[in-house]
């Protein structure tokens, strides 16, 4: 036993003789960590450098040409930084460095403390805008304080290990598809491809250093992982068009195969993963096992809602799907959730603002398709909730809806046999009681979470299970991602509001919705949407502020809007290419809708319009319950219709 | 066999070292342990109490709704507690606050209270007692009356217990009608406010005068549990963004902590012990001379303006007060932080800068530094104003009545400076960031310091990993450590993912209640509401080590196994994985010091170290 020990010395003396000597013998995570804080240092530098070269602009009108070039170096300085910084630290990268050039609630503060823009963002946005001079001083004050920032971080240490490298591959694979390659963060510059170039080639800088073990993990995966990260940047530097980028070919040939290789390296090598050092309920959305940006797992609903996911069990969304369709949830038991989401329209109604109960009038706003509507940090088009279970209540309290309240549903659900029935099977495992505001919540909520799905024509292809694709489609896609922007606000792969690449935040966009878009001067819809949804984000820029809602199943959920003005995709995309409200004189000085226009032509929107279509998928969530259960004492209600009366 | 195993996987380690980490092997066979180590179940139990949104209050007539019943508000912070024992077992009245403002047909817009009375089982479960209320209202929760007695509530955060009495702290500044009216989802009632008629709630000296309705709130309203109804509003005591306070000994001294940045330290007077209705009102300002204390006159007009009008006169500026609590006649408050300020503008510039974050800024200088700031307090203080410090981590700061004198008392953190660090640094075992809450708890001969903390993030390493999910804890600091550290701290608790701990109130020898608020909205019920929970199961009689320790030896590397927060600690930094019976992988920790297997369902585990050395324990 001793004997061992002093051989364990031994090699370990020898072992560290060596490293002293022969640097690539070093461990790569204490080389890229070491990389990693010279990339912070380049940065601080790249960063002080556009802060002389502004101080040395005098009213030369030159001086955004200077000025410019120093901002790129300093871009592709934080671009090298990226990958990894974001993944150790997004919080900081989001709030101090990369955050949307947008004034923000300053996080868990006393009252709505707003916090102004700042960052690399506005940096772009000045340097590139029209007038430089003219905000200079605007310019100087953002350059001191985002220097300041990064020395201070410079003080600040972090953990790299192997996982963590892996990890952040894959994680800014999809950061430079979803917001890079979109031009999610270069409001001015438009520097995407170039940015996409720098992240990938210092990626593929640091990952040499695993070719060893990559190699001995698998080595055909490994050759193809090379390859492909390779050609992948060969193919950006030759095709480096912002506006001709084919981003589905980009998706398909490369960050698909790289996203799923990786994940079988880091598996087959043994390194350990995110699930093994993280408890499973501090797991973002993003669920690192998935092989696809378009897979069904890639993101878990379960991180959006209430219900833990040991209660997913098909009793309880039978459950749900029951009380979904049950008028009994109502005051006056005429009518359902389904009476304004229509499973034959993707759980719309087709109405511009559904019917108000008693026929009298309509509801305030658009009732929203209920697919894959999960996979959002908060409801409502107003943002008001943070969980669908918190939504149900507002529906059920709502004077216009449902005007009662848990307690009054409770004591009827409890009158039926046939509901203690179903409630005890589905709540097996809950400790409370059965029928409860909490069940009632649960069993919803179950529903709607099963009501999700990527298996429109579209995924499939990009999943390889169709071969072929309407090349209308894929130039839609291409200008959804690019030219047009859509992408931008409208996130891959939900296509909605929800943030890549963790997916844990949702944003909202003032747009200048009309009343009605359909007379000569439009004038804004008087709905003040977020401002007045919380009390806590009552701030002018969040008026007439509304949930970016997915654009799946859009064929199906006419009209459009949080006001149901627009009766056509064609009418949208108009209103986007002339630059939204602004564009059709509603002006809003918090629109966050770039107000310049889209230049696109009548083709380009035609595709787009296409492929929001290939993005039809409803299958499997169409079938309604045969019947209601039956009540004992309150044998009136067992007239009542599946769906209620309206 | 053993002999051979334990080479082959040193060899492992020397070659593998040029192309990774050590990694451990995804599925082990065999069982090579020698030693079993039991984690026992800790002998503190977890009762869940009062879940907000679940649990039925009983209201009064409001808004013209008769009186009944309705689910109770949520976002649970301050618990005041009142004895009372008029039967067997009872412990006495529990009272919530609900941090939120909402439109409640019921209950009464914006914020609020709800009044419970506890009692303890002969097998020290606690429950909730039926009970009657004078204005005849019968059931187990009670939602407290604001609406008819002082005007609405709003963010009901800190709050005060003195004597059989409470406070409670409206911290949110409101600075219109509009804003409090919020297009009809917040206040519905703007109308002017006037004070004294409604009952109870006349103050002296102030009935008849008109208040906007936004100005009736955040000020500290005093309530009384047993009649779950609001009394006044303490309008002498000033309106500004009041988290939470303390009243001294003599029932007459009154400080109060303002979270704001910046924000203001506040001090009453009473004439008479006990009258809190009269007596003169000031504000801190430690460079004062001959005082320290800013007169504050007993005008509506100045006291519905505090924060602008102290900082006018030069008050400290604090960055962000939240709660204090006394100890051997001192006062300890959490000054919460904030990552990025400046008192560089406006009216900031009268006030003066805290010496709390002037040592926090010292402190931080000396550990990037290596060297102590060089220069002299004015300009340490002159670099926080100007922004330079960046104040992430927050501190618990000591202020002495004696000497008027404030001071940080521990800083949060460890600040872990990068020019000093290994190249693999370790997460600490200890992490304070964003104190909160503070109270005194005392077993046996020792009072501990209990600090809850309430993250304002993820970032500057707040949380490990990158990850965006806030975990709060609570720690127990020993109060006869002088100078302490973060390595001084004790975890007592950690509460349910996303949210904040608060309000841990100490209701007998063996039982300290906490809320949980705000948690995500995905964990397990009833923990995805805000909720009030017991912990059971303390011996106050014993100092707390005999609780929060038992060192197992085993092998090369020492367990401690740590019953309370269901913690396996090494006793060096190494690398471990956690194995199943199966031998499956389930975990795996890098260079760490402390596993946790809260998460792990009972049964029997494997852990290993990176030079293959495997050893059994089992969770209970």
């Amino acid at each position: 036993m001793k004997k061992l020990s002093v051989l364990f010395v031994v090699m370990i003396v020898i072992f560290a003789a060596t490293t002293a000597f022969d640097d690539t013998a070093k461990n790569p995570v204490k080389q890229i960590q070491e990389r990693q804080k010279v990339r912070l240092k380049n940065f601080i530098s790249a960063i002080t450098d556009l802060k002389s070269t502004l101080n040395a602009v005098g009213s030369d009108t030159n001086a955004g040409i200077a000025m410019k070039a120093k901002f790129l170096n300093a871009r592709a300085a934080f671009k090298e930084w990226e990958y990894l910084g974001e993944y150790l630290d997004p919080q900081f990268v989001k709030d101090n460095i990369n955050g949307s050039p947008l004034p923000k609630i300053e996080r868990n503060t006393f009252g709505a403390t707003v916090a102004e823009p700042k960052g690399m963002q506005v940096i772009d946005d000045i340097i590139f805008g029209d007038d430089l001079i003219g905000n200079k001083d605007e310019l100087g004050k953002q350059i001191n304080r985002l220097l300041s920032v990064l020395q201070e971080y410079n003080n600040q240490q972090f953990a790299i290990y192997d996982r963590t490298v892996f990890e952040a591959y894959r994680m800014e694979l999809i950061r430079l598809y979803t917001l890079g390659l979109t031009g999610f963060d270069v409001p001015g510059s438009g520097n995407s491809v170039k940015d996409a170039i720098t992240v990938l080639e210092v990626m593929k800088h640091d990952m040499l250093l695993y070719q060893t073990l990559f190699e001995k993990t698998d080595k055909n995966i490994a050759q193809r992982l090379y390859k492909n990260h390779a050609d992948c940047i060969s193919y950006l530097k030759s095709h480096d068009d912002f506006d001709k980028l084919d981003r589905l070919y980009i998706l398909t040939q490369y960050i698909n195969p790289l996203f799923a290789d990786m994940l079988l390296l880091h598996r087959a090598s043994g390194v350990e993963m995110l699930h093994e050092v993280t408890q499973r309920h501090l797991l973002p959305p993003f669920n690192h096992m998935a092989d696809n940006l378009f897979s069904n797992e890639f993101l878990s609903p379960f991180k959006y809602i209430g219900l833990p996911e040991d209660f997913y069990t098909p009793a309880l969304v039978d459950l749900g799907k029951t009380l979904f369709y049950d008028p009994v949830l109502s005051s006056k038991n005429n009518r359902s959730c389904a009476s304004c989401h229509n499973p034959s329209k993707a759980f719309t109604d087709g109405k511009e603002k559904s019917i108000a109960l008693d026929f009298d009038g309509t509801v305030d706003r658009n009732a929203p398709t209920l697919i894959n509507c999960v996979y959002t940090e908060r409801f409502f088009h107003d943002m008001r909730v943070e969980a669908l279970e918190d939504q149900i209540e507002h529906v059920l309290t709502n004077r216009k809806e449902f005007d009662t309240d848990m307690l009054a549903i409770i004591s009827k659900l409890k009158d039926s046999k046939e509901y203690n029935e179903l409630f005890g099977k589905a709540m097996i495992n809950y400790q409370g009681e059965k029928i409860s505001s909490q069940s009632i919540m649960f069993a919803l909520s179950a529903y709607v979470t099963s009501l999700r799905g990527f298996n429109s024509v579209f995924d499939k292809y990009v999943r390889g299970e169709v071969k072929t694709i309407d090349p209308a489609v894929r130039r839609g896609y291409n200008l959804f991602m690019g030219k047009a922007v859509c992408g931008t606000c409208h996130f891959a792969p939900v296509f909605n509001g929800t943030v890549p690449p963790k997916y844990e935040e949702s944003e909202s966009e003032v747009l200048g919705v009309p009343e009605n878009p359909y007379i000569k001067q439009p004038i804004l819809d008087k709905d003040l949407g977020r401002a007045k949804g919380r009390l806590k984000e009552n701030v002018p820029f969040y008026e007439y502020s509304f949930k970016t809602p997915t654009v799946r199943n859009i064929a199906l959920t006419a009209p459009y809007m949080h006001n149901g003005s627009y009766k056509t995709l064609e009418d949208i995309l108009d209103f986007y290419n002339k630059g939204g409200g602004d564009g059709i004189g509603i002006k809003l000085e918090h629109q966050t809708l770039p107000f310049d226009s889209l230049s696109l032509n009548k083709q380009e929107m035609a595709d787009i319009v296409k492929f929001m279509k290939a993005l039809t998928d409803t299958s499997g969530m169409t079938s309604m319950p045969k019947s209601l259960p039956k009540f004992q004492k309150q044998t009136a209600l067992n007239a009542r219709k599946v769906g209620g009366d309206y | 066999m053993k002999k051979l195993f334990l080479l082959t996987a040193m060899t492992a380690v020397v070659c593998t070292e040029a192309e990774a980490q050590l990694q451990f092997p995804v599925h082990i066979t065999g069982q090579w342990a020698a030693q079993t180590v039991w984690m026992p179940k800790s002998p503190l139990k977890q009762q869940v109490i009062f879940v907000g949104g679940v649990d039925t209050v009983q209201t009064t007539t409001t808004y013209g709704n008769a009186a009944g019943k309705a689910p109770a508000k949520q976002w649970h912070d301050y618990i005041g507690f009142v004895k009372d024992s008029t039967a067997a077992g009872d412990l006495g009245w529990v009272i919530v606050n609900h941090e939120m403002t909402t439109k409640d047909d019921k209950n009464g817009d914006g914020g609020g209270m709800t009044t419970f009375k506890l009692r303890k089982k002969a097998n020290k479960e606690l429950e909730v007692v039926t009970t009657t209320l004078p204005d005849g209202r019968t059931g187990k929760f009670f939602n407290v009356d604001f609406a008819n007695t002082t005007g609405e509530t709003g963010m009901n955060c800190g709050g005060i217990t003195k004597g059989g009495r409470i406070w409670t702290a409206e911290e949110w500044m409101q600075s219109s009608n509009a804003g409090i009216y919020a297009g009809g989802s917040g206040y519905r009632d703007t109308t002017d406010f006037v004070i004294g008629t409604t009952t109870p709630a006349g103050f002296p000296g102030f009935n008849g005068k008109t208040l906007k309705r936004y100005q009736n709130l955040n000020w500290l309203v005093e309530i009384d549990p047993k009649t779950g109804k609001a009394l006044r509003k303490q309008y002498n005591w000033g309106r500004a963004g009041w988290e939470g306070g303390v009243i001294m000994a003599d029932n007459k001294t009154v400080y109060l902590f303002e979270d704001g940045s910046p924000g203001i330290l506040g001090k009453f007077v009473a004439t008479n012990a006990g009258d809190f209705t009269t007596g003169q009102m000031y504000v801190y300002k430690h460079n004062g001379t001959p005082t320290k204390w800013i007169a504050i006159e007993n005008n509506l007009d100045t006291l519905v303006n505090l924060n602008t009008v102290a900082i006018r006169r030069g008050a400290t500026m604090f960055n962000r007060l939240e709660w204090g609590a006394q100890h051997n006649g001192k006062i300890y408050i959490c000054e919460t932080g904030r990552d990025a300020f400046n008192y560089n503008s406006g009216n900031a510039l009268n006030g003066v800068i805290s010496p709390s974050l002037v040592d926090g800024y010292k402190i931080r200088y000396q550990i990037v530094n290596g060297v102590a700031f060089p220069n002299s307090d004015a300009a340490a203080a002159d670099s926080v104003r100007i922004g330079k410090f960046f104040d992430y981590y927050g501190r618990v700061i000591e202020f002495d009545p004696a000497t008027d004198m404030v001071r940080s008392y521990i800083e949060g953190g460890p600040y872990k400076s990068s020019s000093t660090s290994d190249q693999l640094p370790q997460y600490p075992d200890k992490h304070l960031s964003n104190p909160d809450g503070v109270d005194f708890f005392t077993f046996g001969s020792k009072t501990y310091m209990m600090i809850q903390e309430d993250l304002n993030g993820t970032s500057y390493n707040r949380m490990p990993n990158g990850l965006t999910s806030t975990i709060c804890e609570a720690y127990l600091l020993d109060m006869s450590i002088s100078n302490p550290t973060i390595n001084d701290l004790q975890r007592l608790t950690a509460c349910a993912p996303g949210a904040e701990i608060t309000g841990g109130m100490q209701i007998d020898h063996e039982t300290i209640l906490f809320n949980s608020q705000h948690p995500n909205n995905n964990n397990v019920a009833p923990y995805n509401n805000s909720l009030t929970y017991a912990i059971t199961g303390f011996d106050t009689t014993k100092p707390t080590t005999s609780i929060l320790a038992t060192e197992v030896k085993t092998k090369s590397f020492t367990i401690y196994p740590n019953p309370v927060s269901r913690e396996l600690h090494i006793s060096q930094p190494m690398d471990v994985a956690i194995y199943n019976m199966n031998g499956q992988r389930l975990k795996v920790y890098r260079n760490t010091t402390k596993v946790d297997v809260s998460d792990m369902a009972a049964g029997t585990y494997f852990i290993r170290s990176a030079d293959g050395e495997t050893l059994k324990f089992i969770v209970e």
